[in-house]
């Protein structure tokens, strides 16, 4: 078959437009914030299956909280009569809330970070607050200058060995993914904690104007800080008696 | 019927089918939701599934110490025992014990080089960010228990930088900072040394970073008094 | 003409009982491609009330269109244009034009030559 001059050209051409075609895709890999539809059917089965996740993990959580009263029941009963395993007790309870390990509540303040709007971002693919988790470990400490006392970050109890880091499309937080709007519980005096946040180029200041977040910060008579949900492992540490 | 007469009918009724089961997908006045929501529900169902897991974990610790119990019941000295132990563990977890182990001992001071023209002292200095960032890699990397000058970290230790000195958990303290983690020496040396780390960033801005691994770390335990003046903590039965 | 109708109807009937057999998320590009087929079917009908039915570009232009127009919008999506106006425009288009003919060719038959 004889190819004209004509064929080479509509050849030549048609490899333009196809290398055209798939730059275009590949520029706006990861991009979801414009194009593509998906029909809300989709989001009700998800938001389903959330909800029934959501109530599984409801259910486990009463477990873990009665398995704990009967421990302490047990402890209890054999304790009637003995001071010093009462006052092992109350120091259990002690050091479970100081620790983390238990559900708490009291005064305090709720912060609320998202992105900047996405008519804002100029094709910005990686969220904002993620790539920037450095403003996170920069607010809780914030927070701990001014006397927060329990804080959590999305649900996530923040102890002492709590790591923030980023992982693929999702920021772990005590290991667990999580996703903005970050939803940030501290208690403390909520005064003291606005105010400190607050601070003229502060953190908060910061985020809004360097960085374009939404940032929201409600001071509250009771805020419900929930506990950390792991057993740690010590490999290395050994207490030194 | 001629052949030609079925196979359009068939044709007919293939896009008929595909009509209804579209309408059956589509429903609601809002037809369609960007892909982001989605995303959001896919972490969102990623991140319960996760804590899941955990709780499960946490379940069946739960119920071996209840079987424990039950077993030992009536003999007052063991039950003693294993609150005891439990009791430690809280105090190691919290950071109200002295604790010793591998790990490595780190100095992290401002640089002593000569500054560029033009260069902001400010580069060559340690911040409250840069400490914060190398503890947040320190707990990425899986250390057990951190102290800074001595200081014991805890959830609630703040660092705190005013002028050229640094407050953590209210004592005060200038450079140099030295900050003992115990943990896995290789991977702490790592995760403060490889190339694209916070820590190796710092070296290139000239900050002094150093590692020392150790087959012995010794970290005192946290020497405040506790005080909470917020904290409840909610009772059985509460809401 | 009735043989689609028909056609169409039982489909629509056997398709409220059969399970979905494609994934939510390309519902969108169904439509579409229905849309093609649409105006496939309406082709037929006036080009064999014309005389002229030809199974095989009715069959290619059937398959050819929905699977194009299918392909046409998922492309779009992927590079942030809106492609599937094109086929909206030109099959929407194609099919009221075939329509029009339709009917003037019943109207002529039934009403006219009476």
């Amino acid at each position: 078959m004889k190819i004209t001059s004509g064929q080479i050209v509509i050849g030549i051409l048609a490899l333009i437009i196809g290398l055209s075609i798939s730059i275009q895709i590949g520029a706006l890999d990861g991009d979801v914030i414009e194009g593509g539809l998906v029909p809300i059917q989709k989001a009700q089965s998800l938001a389903q299956e959330l909800q029934k996740i959501r109530n599984e993990k409801e259910i486990l959580v009463e477990e873990v909280t009665s398995l704990e009263a009967k421990i302490k029941e047990i402890e209890e009963a054999e304790s009637k009569d003995d001071i010093l395993l009462q006052s092992l007790i109350s120091e259990l309870d002690k050091y479970k809330m100081i620790s983390g390990m238990k559900e708490v509540k009291g005064p305090g303040i709720i912060i609320t970070i998202d992105d900047p709007p996405a008519e804002d971002v100029n094709y910005s693919d990686v969220s904002v607050i993620m790539y920037n988790y450095e403003l996170l470990l920069s607010l809780l400490n914030k927070l701990n200058d001014a006397g927060a006392e329990a804080i959590s970050i999305n649900g996530q109890r923040i102890v002492a060995i709590t790591e923030i880091s980023l992982a693929g499309s999702n920021v772990n937080i005590n290991s667990v993914p999580t996703a903005p709007p970050f939803e940030i519980k501290a208690i403390g005096n909520p005064e003291t904690l606005d105010s400190t946040l607050n601070i003229r180029f502060g953190i908060i200041d910061k985020m809004r104007n360097r960085y374009s977040l939404q940032v929201k910060i409600q001071k509250s008579d009771e805020v419900v800080i929930p506990r950390y949900n792991e057993i740690v492992k010590f490999r290395y540490a050994v207490p030194v008696e | 019927m001629k052949f030609r007469s079925i196979l359009f009918f068939l044709f007919c009724v293939i896009v008929g089918l595909l009509i209804s089961i579209q309408s059956r997908i589509i429903t609601g006045t809002f037809l369609y939701v960007s892909p982001k929501v989605i995303q959001d529900y896919d972490a969102s169902i990623k991140s319960e599934k996760t804590e899941i897991e955990k709780l499960k974990t946490l379940i069946s610790e739960k119920e071996e110490k209840i079987k424990e119990y039950e077993a030992i019941s009536g003999k007052g000295d063991d039950i003693v025992a294993s609150m005891q132990q439990e009791l430690d563990r809280l105090k190691l977890m919290s950071g109200y014990k002295d604790v010793q182990g591998e790990g490595a001992l780190i100095i992290l001071d401002d640089g002593t080089r000569e500054l560029y023209e033009y260069e902001d002292p400010n580069d060559i200095i340690v911040h409250d960010i840069d400490l914060l960032m190398i503890l947040n890699d320190l707990k990425i990397a899986g250390v057990e228990a951190i102290s800074i000058n001595g200081q014991r970290v805890i959830n609630n230790t703040e660092v705190n930088c005013s002028g050229h000195s640094v407050r953590i958990n209210n004592q005060f303290f200038a450079q140099p900072f030295i900050i003992k983690a115990v943990g896995d020496p290789v991977i702490i040396e790592s995760a403060l040394s490889a190339p694209g780390t916070y820590g190796e960033l710092l070296r290139e801005y000239g900050l002094i970073l150093d590692i020392y691994k150790s087959i012995n770390i010794r970290i005192p335990k946290y020497s405040e008094a506790v005080d909470y003046k917020f904290l409840k903590t909610i009772e059985e039965g509460e809401v | 003409m009735l043989v689609a109708i028909i056609g169409l109807v039982l489909g629509v009937i056997i398709g409220l009982f059969l399970p979905n057999f494609y994934p939510a998320e390309y519902s969108f590009y169904i439509s579409i491609a229905v849309l093609a087929a649409l105006d496939s079917i309406f082709g037929a009908v006036r080009s064999n009330m014309e005389g002229r039915f030809d199974m095989a570009i009715f069959i290619s232009g059937f398959l050819g269109n929905a699977v194009l127009a299918g392909a046409l919008a998922f492309i779009g999506d992927k590079m942030g244009v809106p492609l599937y106006y094109a086929a909206i425009f030109v099959f929407g288009g194609r099919l009221f034009q075939n329509f029009a003919v339709i009917r003037r060719l019943l109207i002529d038959k039934y009403f006219r030559k009476k």
